[in-house]
């Protein structure tokens, strides 16, 4: 008895508690699905959205709409004043920085979404190639569900191979270790179409630099590795010019050109630092890569271990060459996307080190890149 | 003492031919059912009575009166049933014993002046055939079902189990109106404290009326106050016999095809005799099944509610959309659509059960197929939601027991609550309370939700799953069976070598 | 009072069992938050402190086990008032029914602040402290064999709880963990006894030991418990200290739910809600044995009934939760609770052990 009186107390309870926590029914809600970050006039702040709502009267379920404010909080209030559904965040799946912003620091940002339990970690951060608003407004199909297409987009891309992964968890990571810097990809449009146009190095949460995005592969390969991702590259032709098909039956043009372009997929690469010398700032890098060699655009007759061996080579010089580029470029705006100072760090036996410790080291570091290359298969003609 | 009305000794006898007349008309309140005839021989007078409809004729023509008129002997109790070629023959003393085998289909002769009556039951039976049981029905092994008759289902059970250490226990419950009980193991196996327990149970037990066994079985079992059945009710002999050969008490009741089982454990509702005769890979895979279409059934549409009404981050943008664009037109909120649909599907399942079976599947049909299509044409519910509710009453109905099928069911209602006003934190207290509740249920003592606690590792390949039949040697000890050892695991599986 | 108590025959628990429950009561709500303490205080040698942690408990588990074999049969309420007395006894063990009670109310406090910040930011602190309490008293009224019964099947699902973590723990920076060795030894010590606070639980045993069938066979399980523990609660820091940067783990309080939010299934898009959500099933067996010891306790120095002790300890903390909405109320709860715990249960066997002995040895030699 005195059991099922306990069972009916909290029977009771439960029906008189129905209504004590905020409904959030799918079919009241706009859930936000990208989010657009712009410098305004006067130091305000735009923020545009994109959100999936439910409305049996509208012809489609995504809507975009933006609106000004002091902060974020303030933008997203005007924003609020726009729609007839309750905003929500937790289904965001992209945010889009604005160049200027990008470039002014998007650590509070990033900080805001990290600090909020109900957002997302997975969720996709980005750059525009000029302003964020008008990639939301652009007048195609990916446009109007740029929250699902930028996520799904960005993270094919990130595991296939071809840039860094870009979510906000990986993103906070990088950017909140001392010794290494943020990389973000670029997205711009084309035509009216979004589409990923390259790779922005952060120095201290600013944008500092435009990479290509082969570049930004180079990256990838020392940050995390890369399996599985095509990649074409122009190597000098001299040292394969002797092994070029000679043969009378097929036609081709008499001279070579300079450079010969080669196709290829990378099916492992992978890299491994180690630092040489403390007092010189001197590491070294280790990269091996195994290929497939996909296309040829010149009349090379592969029938020898030495023509691997000689394209092998030549690929190895080439990849080395625009690794110190690479290393060039960032040291000029002193970022350090590969994170050379979390190696110095633990050369250095020390447990953190501060930011501007390693920002006047690392212009000063020198970097031996050794490249290996390893030509698995060649295809199936002979 | 309690007491009993029937188990009164009063002794009425010797009495008169007329006396005993007027008495018996006197308590039959002169129903014409009863029919006494009074025969006169040497002098001595006899009264025979009997009900008419309950006594076979022909047998008693042919067999008591036609010896009684016409051979030539003294009338008195030692020769008439020396003389009378029918084997079970009594005496009798008592009126309310005599009352109460009349009733049943007993003849009985007085001769004035003996101090006793002679009783022969020739009882007359309708009865029904054996039939394939309705409620449980499997593709493999023996289908045959118990019937209302326990002198058949006695004997069906005597030639499952053809063991000399089976007991037959037979008990009188009800006062009003006693009914046979009988309590069934084997003495070899069974736990006797178990036993004993029931014994007790059966024989304190003080109601008039036994209506079925599943009545019986209510007031035998521990707690009255939960949804879960703690005995085991089954109409297969074969599940029976199963279940008393691993050392379970087992109890028919007359007039009734139900027996029920104890102790059972909350996983043994999930077995069936069929995943023994499955091999015994695919016998895990169905139980694994079975387990996975409970937690499914309380769980699925509660999680509908939980997600949809509080948790919509928990939900990957694709089913999101689909999710979304059903319910944007349906007017209520996620519980409501959701209890109102539960009704329905509950609706159809009740009256699909009462109807006859033809109708019932129309009814089914028709009722699933236009009320769910209309229901979400007319926007009352989302599309998504119709697919989770039909899922979850499926799983519902694959426990092989038809009373866990219906716990599941009822499980499912408070959850769905739970859900709605508190969502994932309201489920994970739901979850919480159902274990908490299951593990203080008992069956016959023993706890229900052995062998997980009390852990015992070595009934978990009976329980949860099963493995090749050389390492099925033991009983459940959950049971605690006299002998655990059921055959010798090494004989069971002797190894040859290739080419011996 | 007795000091040495006979339990009855169907009251009594196999001695495996001690696992099931010193596991479940060591891992709770403490965990959610304790990698982020032990990081900021060690870093990279966070595992060194958790280590030399359990090494410290194993030596007090084994004066726990030394002064409980001293007795036949008695935990200790009892030994309390064996060696000072009535009185003095009598408050010793009044204080660690106090230890049980803050212990108790800290984690029904902080999980309920955990569902106000993931789940639901405005549900009210009383219905969830209510149906929270209402499952606690439902099952302890079942008494010890259903408590412990709660312990083993639900403590089987909290150690399933980590298989989520697969997902960050294939993407840890190695860099993280280096360079190794280079955390002095204090800082060390300090974090060994922040992890002191994650670990608390164990102290346990000293009211259960009455309760075993077989006493003798308690040693086993009651190691592979804390090393179970031990290496769950390593695992968990690895994979936050490997995944996350020193900064996020600085910023971050539930550092172990962060982790959560990066798993996804093709179904189920965050797995954090479901984990928060599904902490009850770990809290709940933490919060009924805490309960348990409160009322046993009382029974044994008092002669209260268990169940009126029960009722009014879960009146109290009903009536006390709506007040502690706030987060820094709440740690000032929970560090009460580690301070007082850290001096119960990683001193105070230490000094009650030598006592029992000399008492012993002039008993013997009166003899």
């Amino acid at each position: 008895m005195r059991k099922k009186i306990h069972i009916g107390l909290i029977g009771l309870y439960l029906v008189f508690l129905v209504g004590c926590i905020e409904k959030e029914a799918i079919e009241d809600l706009a859930i936000i699905t990208a989010r657009g970050i712009d410098v305004a006039e006067d130091d305000k702040i735009e923020k545009t959205v994109n959100f999936i709502r439910f409305d049996p009267q509208a012809d489609s379920i995504y809507g975009t709409v933006s609106g000004e404010g002091k902060t974020l909080k303030g933008a997203r209030e005007v924003i609020a004043r726009q729609v007839s559904f309750k905003l929500r965040e937790g289904q965001l799946k992209t945010e889009i920085y604005g160049k200027e912003i990008a470039k002014r620091g998007i650590s509070p940002y990033i900080m805001a979404s990290a600090r909020d339990a109900l957002t997302s970690d997975t969720m996709k951060l980005a750059v525009a190639e000029e302003t964020a608003k008008e990639i939301f407004y652009a007048d195609s199909e990916e446009a109007a569900l740029i929250g699902r297409f930028l996520d799904e987009l960005l993270g094919k891309e990130a595991k296939s191979g071809n840039i860094p992964s870009s979510s906000l968890q990986f993103s906070s990571r990088r950017s909140a270790t001392t010794g290494q810097d943020g990389v973000l990809p670029i997205i711009g449009l084309k035509g009216e179409v979004p589409a990923l146009k390259g790779m922005g190095v952060f120095h201290n949460d600013h944008l500092a630099l435009e990479i290509s995005l082969k570049e930004g592969l180079l990256l990838k390969m020392i940050i995390d590795g890369v399996k599985n991702t095509p990649l074409e590259m122009t190597i000098p032709s001299k040292p394969v010019e002797k092994y070029l098909d000679k043969s009378p039956l097929i036609q081709h043009d008499h001279s070579m050109e300079e450079d010969v372009p080669l196709n290829f997929l990378i099916i492992k690469g992978k890299s491994k630092t180690k630092m040489k010398s403390i007092k010189d700032l001197t590491y070294q890098t280790d990269i091996h890569m195994t290929i497939d060699l996909s296309e040829l655009y010149e009349e090379l007759r592969i029938n020898k271990r030495e023509v691997t061996k000689a394209l092998e080579k030549a690929l190895e010089k080439q990849f080395k060459k625009e690794y110190e580029e690479l290393l060039k470029k960032t040291q000029e705006v002193n970022a350090d996307p590969f994170g050379y100072g979390k190696i110095y760090r633990i050369n250095k036996r020390e447990k953190l080190i501060t930011e501007n410790e390693w920002d006047e080291k690392y212009p000063r570091i020198s970097v031996d890149f050794n490249v290996k290359v390893d030509i698995m298969h060649t295809g199936t003609i002979d | 003492m309690r007491k009993n009305r029937f188990m009164k000794k009063d002794n009425i006898f010797p009495i008169t031919v007329k006396d005993l007349e007027e008495l018996l008309n006197s308590k039959f309140e002169n129903n014409p059912d009863l029919s006494i005839s009074k025969f006169e021989n040497k002098g001595k007078k006899a009264l025979i009575f009997y009900i008419d409809y309950q006594v076979q004729g022909n047998m008693m023509e042919e067999y008591l009166l036609t010896p009684l008129l016409e051979k030539d002997m003294k009338w008195n109790n030692s020769t008439i049933l020396n003389e009378i070629p029918l084997s079970n023959g009594k005496t009798l003393q008592s009126l309310d014993e005599i009352l109460t085998d009349l009733l049943i289909g007993g003849v009985f002769i007085y001769v004035e002046g003996e101090d006793s009556v002679i009783g022969y039951l020739l009882l007359k039976k309708e009865k029904r055939s054996l039939e394939q049981s309705e409620t449980e029905s499997v593709v493999l092994g023996p289908k045959i079902g118990f019937t209302e008759s326990l002198v058949t289902n006695l004997n069906i059970v005597r030639w499952t189990i053809r063991s000399k250490d089976l007991v037959l226990e037979s008990f009188l419950v009800g006062e009003l109106e006693p009914r046979e009980v009988r309590l069934i193991y084997l003495k070899s196996v069974a736990n006797e404290t178990d036993i004993n327990t029931m014994k007790q149970r059966i024989s304190e037990l003080e109601i008039d009326v036994v209506d079925d066994s599943s009545v019986l079985m209510q007031y035998l079992e521990d707690s009255t106050s939960t949804i879960f059945p703690q005995f085991l009710t089954t109409e297969l002999p074969d599940r029976f016999s199963y279940s008393i050969n691993r050392g379970r008490i087992g109890v028919l009741v007359e007039n009734s095809p139900t027996a029920f089982i104890a102790p059972t454990t909350f996983f043994s509702f999930f077995e069936s005799t069929e995943d023994l005769y499955m091999r015994w890979n695919i016998g895990t895979i169905l139980r694994a099944l079975r387990f996975i279409s409970f937690i499914l059934s309380t769980i699925m549409t509660p999680l509908y509610v939980a997600a949809v009404t509080f948790h919509y981050e928990i939900i990957p943008i694709p089913l999101l959309i689909n999710l979304g664009q059903s319910r944007a037109g349906v007017p209520f909120t996620p519980i409501v659509e959701v209890l109102i649909l539960e009704f329905i599907m509950e609706l159809l399942r009740e009256s699909g059960a009462r109807l006859p079976t033809k109708i019932g599947q129309t009814i089914g049909i028709v009722g699933g197929v236009v009320v769910g299509t209309a229901a979400v044409e007319a926007g009352i519910t989302s599309n998504v939601l119709i697919i989770f509710v039909a899922l979850s009453a499926l799983a519902s109905f694959s426990a092989p027991n038809y009373l866990m099928g219906t716990a599941a069911r009822a499980i499912r209602f408070p959850m769905i609550i739970l859900g709605g006003v508190l969502g994932m934190v309201g489920l994970a207290f739901g979850l919480c309370f159902l274990v908490i509740h299951l593990l203080k249920i008992t069956s016959l003592g023993r706890p229900y939700l052995s062998p997980v606690y009390p852990l015992r590792f070595q009934d978990f390949n009976k329980a949860l799953f099963r493995l090749p039949p050389q390492f099925e040697n033991k009983r459940f000890k959950s049971y605690r069976p006299k002998e655990l050892i059921r055959y010798s695991r090494e004989k069971a599986k002797q190894k040859k070598d290739i080419d011996e | 009072m007795d000091i040495n108590i006979k339990i009855k025959d169907n009251l009594q628990i196999q001695a495996f069992y001690i696992f099931f429950v010193v596991v479940s009561i060591q891992i709770g709500v403490g965990l959610i938050g304790f990698p982020r303490l032990v990081i900021m205080e060690t870093l990279q040698d966070s595992w060194i402190s958790i280590l030399i942690a359990y090494a410290y408990i194993v030596c007090v588990l084994i004066a726990m086990i030394l002064i409980l074999k001293q007795y036949d049969s008695s935990d200790i309420f009892g030994i309390h008032v064996d060696i000072f007395g009535k009185w003095v006894g009598k408050l010793i063990g009044m204080v660690f029914i106090i230890h049980f009670a803050i212990s108790m109310f800290s984690v029904l406090i902080t999980y309920i602040e955990i569902v106000r910040v993931f789940i639901f930011p405005n549900v009210s602190i009383f219905i969830l402290s209510f149906l929270i309490l209402c499952l606690v008293i439902y099952s302890v009224l079942g008494g010890i064999r259903i408590i412990v019964g709660v312990c083993t099947v639900l403590g089987i699902y909290s150690n399933w709880i980590f298989l989520p973590l697969i997902q960050p723990t294939l993407q840890m920076d190695i860099t993280h963990f280096q360079p190794l060795f280079e955390t002095p030894l204090p800082n060390l010590l300090e974090g060994a006894k922040l992890s002191g606070y994650s670990f608390l639980g164990f102290e346990m045993v000293l009211v259960l030991y009455p309760f075993i069938k077989n006493k003798k066979k308690i040693t086993f399980p009651l190691f592979l418990a804390t090393s179970w523990t031990t290496i769950i609660t390593l695992f968990v820091t690895m994979v936050v200290m490997g995944y996350l940067s020193y900064r996020e783990i600085s910023i971050e309080q539930w550092v172990l739910l962060i982790l959560y939010k990066l798993q996804t299934f093709s179904f189920i898009e965050r797995f954090d809600f479901i984990i928060v959500a599904s902490w009850l099933i770990i809290i709940i067996p933490n919060m009924i044995i805490l309960m348990w010891g409160i009322t046993y306790g009382m029974k044994r120095m008092y002669k209260i009934p268990q169940r009126y002790t029960l009722y009014i300890a879960s009146l109290i903390s009903l009536a006390a939760s709506p007040f502690f909405y706030e987060h820094f109320l709440i740690q000032k709860v929970i560090n009460l609770s580690a301070q007082l715990g850290f001096w119960l249960v990683y001193v105070y066997p230490f000094i009650l052990l030598p006592i029992v002995l000399i008492k012993k040895r002039l008993l013997e030699n009166r003899k």
